[in-house]
């Protein structure tokens, strides 16, 4: 069996992700922005599935 | 090489609209592991390419090659495509020469392709990941592990969606360039993963 490759480097953060690739602070803001506004929408909508699945087995127990 | 950077992966794959999907479960993939992607698609400038190539492979402490696309391209003249083989021999030399100081990863998707495309690397164990892009990020995951925080495979499947998204958005906002396999693109896939990973692993960040 394989052995995995440890990572042992400390975690970059997204600030310094974003000076290595040559990403502007401004865009760099927009960016952090919009994944936000993804995470927060998928967010609901789990929890809306997850409600609705809920309801579904309350009415066939 | 003394200045490689720890936190960075080379991701030799294959710069095809139809390996998209792919392309983006490597950035995510990486970057959930707290590394950055990095690939020839950043090369800009005057210097030759192969020089810049070179630096940018010595800069990296792990890479990630993918041979899966090894085969005759479908524009006119017909040509295999060489770019990832030679990248990768690029690396196994680096490697042979500083062995401490590089780990590197070969990806295909189907078992004993490799045999028959690169035989040289017999011997080699490459990590087979089928036909889709979850392969892809359960590969990275018997490749890659850390000690204090392991990233699970809901996480980065999450990482990767949200990263598929953003891509959406970015082809949207770019009418006239629509394709992710550019420098810019490239850099904000990048960051978006990076900002993703960090909402969904927070137990890797800076204290």
């Amino acid at each position: 069996m394989r052995t995995p490759v440890i990572v042992d480097t400390p975690y970059p953060t997204v600030w310094q992700t974003a000076k290595k690739m040559g990403v502007s602070k401004k865009r760099t803001l927009e960016i952090i922005k919009i994944v936000d506004e993804i995470h927060a929408r998928r967010e609901k909508k789990r929890k809306e599935d997850r409600a609705l699945a809920r309801v579904k087995r309350l009415k066939t127990a | 090489m003394a200045g490689a950077q720890r936190d960075s992966a080379f991701l030799n794959i294959p710069y095809d609209p139809s390996y998209e999907e792919h392309f983006l479960a490597y950035i995510a993939g990486v970057a959930a592991f707290g590394l950055d992607p990095r690939a020839t698609l950043e090369l800009t400038g005057g210097e030759r390419r192969l020089d810049r190539i070179f630096k940018l492979i010595a800069d990296c402490r792990y890479s990630f090659h993918d041979l899966s696309l090894v085969e005759l391209d479908r524009s006119s003249p017909a040509t295999p495509r060489f770019n990832m083989p030679f990248e990768l021999g690029l690396v196994v030399g680096w490697q042979t020469a500083s062995p401490s100081i590089h780990d590197w990863f070969v990806f295909e998707s189907s078992r004993h392709r490799l045999q028959k495309s690169l035989s040289d690397l017999n011997g080699t164990d490459p990590f087979i990941y089928g036909p889709s892009a979850d392969g892809i990020l359960r590969e990275i995951r018997n490749a890659l592990a850390r000690h204090d925080v392991q990233p699970t495979a809901t996480q980065m499947r999450s990482i990767f969606e949200e990263v598929q998204e953003y891509a959406s958005s970015l082809i949207r906002e770019e009418k006239g360039a629509p394709s992710l396999f550019e420098a810019r693109p490239f850099a904000e896939l990048v960051v978006a993963a990076r900002r993703s990973a960090e909402v969904w692993v927070p137990g890797l960040l800076r204290p």
